[in-house]
């Protein structure tokens, strides 16, 4: 079974200006961070900012095990199954710590577990 | 393509940067004459680093000569838990930002009056250390649906939701959004509807509440061990801990739709029995197999999310009103979303909560601070408690965030590492490829 990070290195990425403009996100509206990151500029949000908005889900959870129950895997499976019924759909999501990636030891979320919600960045 | 673990776009470099700048500028004024009588035993603010490392958590600075500065006892914390990370990610925008830098209490004076960062005249040159950091980030999944990951801050002391302006910008940009909130639904979605919803405006339309059958057993007082055998029992006793968040989301008037994540070793009888309890509660059910099939795994979620969007209309309210007292709305969310007999104060929370109605903060929400696996304060009762009280041990004001923190027990605001940590194995090959990183993208919310 391949490793999450095997499985980062291997995924085939677009560039992020596509996956941009297919959310109706002009070139011109991002800062590049390298090919697949960009930050949404001040200029997006004066255009879209009288727009109506879209729907609004919360993915939240029961009181979990020490292993968690997948939130971030569900909100991710979510957010791609929305779009593969044809629906515009975004995630929102929390950026990662650091310090923690260093400290905790392998195999409570390994391998296949997180295939299916592995960013490409 | 591992950064998103690592220094991804720097947002935490640059709040860490802009952490330690009203840290360096606080020490500078107690050294440099210290004309706003700042007490330096009554020091608020901390230093912050994104790292693993214990031994900053207490610390004594300013040793050596005079020209060294003040000496007095500091303390680190991990950027997450910085309160300008949960600035960050409540500001609607650069000026909002720069509004709550002013106001975050840094010290007391030697009258035990608020100093804040506006005295410092810190403010703008935080806020020019932040301005990219608020513009929220766009990735691709592995199926290149767009996400804007933006911000994360802490689930207890904080509000541990990303950032109200990506949030602001989904919606603008898309039909539906999908966010989330650490810990479980007392906190996370608490904290999601009274914190962030509150400051920001949002209406959510519907609530995805995700259970695992693992996680129902173990409320039904299974051993972790024995967690992958089937035990029907087992779940009926520990089903009461998804009634009562299905209860509580429902509080908000908003839809619930409950998911079970599935697992190898859940049986077709177990997910009967969960299924049949959700419709008795008027909630849709669907199984998500979204871990094996990414988004095809979440199609029948996703039709279920869909219908419940076209036929239930969101009634939304926060719980409490601004208007109540704190220990009201202390009281609101312990009795309405733990389910407890009341709430227990020590002496020093009292005079800590009349002191910050006093300086004018009665209007802000409450923060809870309580730990993620139990609906009450003691992580061992499981399942749904009954009869208990909460114990708020201390309270303070994070004035720039705009909430009022209430800590039920210790909370580790600076982890550690373990004996045998990750980066043992961690390496770059000679091409620059990244070997033996464990991607672990929310562990903050989730695990500490």
């Amino acid at each position: 079974m391949k490793t999450d990070i095997q499985i980062a290195q291997e995924a085939e990425m677009k560039h992020i200006k596509e996956v941009a403009v297919q959310a109706g996100i002009s070139e011109d509206e991002l800062e590049f961070y390298g090919k697949y990151k960009a930050k949404l500029s001040d200029e997006l949000w004066n255009r879209i900012k009288d727009n109506e908005d879209g729907k609004l889900v919360l993915v939240t959870a029961i009181n979990p095990t020490p292993a968690g129950e997948g939130k971030t895997t569900t909100s991710v499976g979510l957010g791609q199954a929305f779009a593969k019924l044809g629906k515009k759909a975004m995630i929102a999501l929390r950026e990662p710590s650091l310090g923690p990636c260093f400290g905790i030891k392998g195999g409570a979320a390994g391998g296949g577990y997180a295939r299916s919600f592995l960013w490409k960045i | 393509m591992e950064d998103l673990n690592l220094h991804f776009t720097g947002d935490f470099h640059a709040i860490t940067s802009a952490n330690n700048l009203l840290a360096a500028m606080l020490d500078n004024h107690i050294q440099q004459g210290n004309t706003l009588g700042i007490d330096p035993r009554q020091v608020v603010w901390k230093r912050c680093v994104d790292m693993n490392d214990r031994v900053l958590r207490n610390i004594v600075v300013g040793l050596g000569r005079k020209t060294d500065g003040m000496v007095r006892e500091d303390h680190f914390v991990i950027t997450v838990a910085s309160e300008i990370m949960a600035i960050l990610c409540l500001a609607d925008d650069l000026a909002d930002l720069k509004r709550r830098l002013g106001r975050i209490i840094v010290a007391y004076n030697f009258k035990g009056e608020p100093v804040t960062a506006d005295d410092l005249q810190a403010t703008g040159a935080m806020a020019a250390l932040l301005k990219d950091a608020i513009k929220p980030n766009l990735i691709q999944t592995l199926e290149h649906t767009p996400a804007l990951v933006h911000g994360g801050p802490f689930a207890n002391i904080a509000h541990g939701c990303n950032s109200v302006r990506a949030t602001k910008m989904a919606l603008k940009l898309s039909d539906i959004t999908v966010t989330e909130a650490g810990f479980g639904a007392d906190l996370g979605a608490e904290k999601f509807f009274d914190i962030k919803c509150r400051m920001a405006g949002l209406k959510p339309d519907a609530v995805v509440l995700v259970a695992t059958v693992r996680a129902l057993k173990y409320n039904g007082g299974v051993a972790k061990a024995d967690l992958a055998e089937e035990n029907l029992d087992a779940l009926a006793k520990g089903i009461v801990n998804l009634e009562k968040h299905i209860e509580n989301i429902q509080k908000y008037g908003v839809p619930v739709i409950v998911t079970l994540n599935s697992f190898v070793t859940d049986t077709d009888a177990e997910n009967a029995f969960i299924e049949k309890f959700c419709r008795e509660r008027g909630c849709e059910f669907a199984l998500s197999e979204v871990w094996e099939k990414g988004g095809e795994g979440g199609l029948d979620l996703a039709q279920k999310v869909l219908e419940t969007l076209e036929t239930k209309e969101s009634d939304f309210h926060t719980l409490y009103n601004d208007e109540l007292s704190l220990k009201d709305k202390i009281r609101t969310i312990a009795q309405e979303i733990y389910g407890a007999h009341d709430v227990v104060y020590e002496p020093a929370a009292e005079k800590q909560l009349a002191k910050i109605e006093s300086m004018g903060f009665g209007s802000f929400p409450i923060c809870m601070a309580k730990n993620q696996y139990s609906l009450s304060d003691d992580a061992t009762k499981l399942g749904r408690p009954e009869n208990f009280d909460i114990h708020i041990r201390e309270v303070y004001v994070s004035a720039g965030a705009g909430f009022v923190v209430a800590l039920t027990g210790a909370v580790m605001t600076m982890p550690g590492l373990p004996k045998v940590p990750a980066a043992n194995g961690i390496d770059v090959t000679d091409d620059g490829k990244i070997t033996g990183l464990f991607l672990k993208f929310f562990m903050i919310g989730c695990r500490l």
